[in-house]
């Protein structure tokens, strides 16, 4: 801005100068330093540089895409958090109808489009037959898979 | 780190008490409403004594030609360059007001967007909220390297020549004041048009490749067990209601907080336009050497600098309103 307000003020001086001037030279030099003056003048619109253009557009995009990226992995942490919560009320409420007093722990994982309840860790006392119709129940409504479920005293 | 502390401290004032989990915006417009009056109040005299001083000149300008007194053109350039050199303090002041809210703004923006993409993402417009962001913050930076290398020197360019030109009674020097005020309006126009016209495109094509993307795992849900099937949906409900009323949140927080950065230097870039072009009209009724035409100009040119801050406001403010009318799919 400094440079530019500078070679104005220079470039409006030389004009002064030559529009002092008399003789068959005049016009010429009116001329020479009119476009001189408009070159100053318009010099900021050259120099403006539109490379740097696609720079900040990838920059823009790269900080775009991180937080978006970022944003996406809490949200599905977030979800699987929700899933696990909530199988494992499931999973204590249908023990709860047995008669089992048991502490549930649920692994979520995810799969080709969506987060699934994958496996249990069942904690507390139960007999055989109460543990194979867990097992046939989880089968059934959760399609967890009987290896997939862990009972642990 | 909360959207509130990244706002600059004046609007970090004018905003206190306010979050993004507790913005309220028709109180928050109330009290950016009151913080605008009292500026108003508190600068009003100033402007009136510029205006004042400004028709002082012109007036006395009249009265020396009205007695023969001085050749036209000396009282002229003498009347330009008084009115110029007495609003020297506020025209500078006014473009550096302009320059730092603009500053202000595109730091703040950086924060804001970056928010709105995330909780945009988060209800499920991964595309359309990266879309906004990398555009938004495109727009901006654009804006602001444009304002600071081109557009405030072509402002001081036009000042130049309207000064000059009223000065010396020139033409030439008035066509060229002319042409730059029309290249500094057009590039704002095109700015402004290229960013809405951006948003209207990218929110139509973002916005159907989410709601496909989203409908996609609906289905692949609905194809699994009904148990499980009902589960992914409550807890998808959960987090999709707790993402939207973040994203809420961060739009009211954002759109109050762009509005209150720029409040007061426009209130007080406006004050001081409105000012001026009131001393042109005023002073047009005695002006017998066109003096009035350097004021005109001065007021034209804190009118670009108001249009600069203006459109910067506009494209954050298009921002947080495309970010709170995407509805979650």
């Amino acid at each position: 801005m400094r440079a530019w307000l500078l070679g104005l003020c220079a470039a409006a001086l030389l004009g002064v100068v030559c529009s002092t001037a008399a003789g068959e030279d005049r016009p010429v030099l009116r001329l020479t330093t009119g476009l001189v003056l408009l070159l100053v003048l318009l010099s900021p619109v050259v120099d403006f540089n539109l490379s740097e253009l696609s720079e900040i557009w990838a920059e823009s995009r790269y900080l775009a895409e991180n937080v978006a990226k970022n944003a996406e992995i809490e949200s599905q942490a977030a979800l699987m958090e929700g899933i696990s919560a909530q199988t494992e009320a499931y999973i204590l409420d249908k023990a709860q109808d047995m008669g089992l007093h048991l502490s549930v722990e649920v692994t979520v994982v995810m799969g080709e489009r969506y987060p699934y309840p994958a496996a249990v860790a069942l904690t507390g006392r139960s007999t055989t037959a109460q543990r194979q119709q867990i097992n046939r129940w989880l089968r059934e409504e959760l399609a967890i898979a009987e290896e997939d479920v862990t009972w642990n005293e | 780190m909360p959207l509130s502390d990244a706002l600059p401290s004046s609007a970090q004032q004018v905003l206190s008490g306010y979050n993004e989990s507790s913005a309220d915006l028709s109180g928050g417009l109330a009290r950016i409403w009151e913080t605008v009056c009292e500026t108003l109040t508190a600068h009003v005299p100033e402007s009136l004594r510029l205006a004042g001083t400004l028709l002082l000149i012109v007036l006395l300008i009249a009265l020396v030609h009205s007695v023969g007194f001085g050749s036209g053109t000396l009282l002229r350039m003498t009347g330009v360059v008084a009115i110029v050199g007495l609003c020297t303090d506020a025209l500078t002041g006014s473009f550096a007001l302009g320059a730092e809210t603009l500053t202000e703004l595109h730091s703040f923006s950086g924060a804001l967007l970056a928010a709105l993409a995330a909780a945009m993402a988060s209800t499920g417009g991964v595309t359309s909220g990266t879309a906004l962001y990398a555009g938004s913050a495109f727009f901006l930076n654009l804006l602001l390297r444009l304002v600071t290398d081109l557009l405030l020197p072509l402002v001081y360019a036009y000042l130049s020549a309207a000064a000059a030109g009223a000065a010396l009674g020139n033409d030439t020097l008035k066509r060229v004041a002319d042409l730059l005020k029309w290249f500094i309006s057009t590039a704002l126009k095109l700015l402004s048009t290229a960013f809405v016209a951006y948003l209207s495109i990218t929110g139509i094509v973002s916005g159907s490749a989410d709601s496909s993307a989203v409908k996609a795992v609906k289905l692949a849900v609905s194809t699994a067990v009904p148990v499980v099937g009902s589960i992914i949906s409550d807890a998808s409900e959960t987090v999709l209601v707790t993402a939207g009323l973040v994203k809420n949140g961060v739009g009211i927080f954002g759109l109050l907080a762009a509005i209150a950065i720029c409040a007061i230097p426009f209130a007080r870039i406006g004050l001081r336009y409105l000012t001026l072009k009131l001393a042109a009209a005023l002073a047009g009724v005695v002006d017998t050497q066109n003096v009035t035409k350097a004021i005109d100009a001065l007021s034209t040119a804190m009118g670009m600098v108001l249009a600069m801050t203006a459109v910067a406001l506009l494209l954050t403010v298009f921002s947080c309103v495309c970010a709170l009318r995407m509805v979650g799919p």
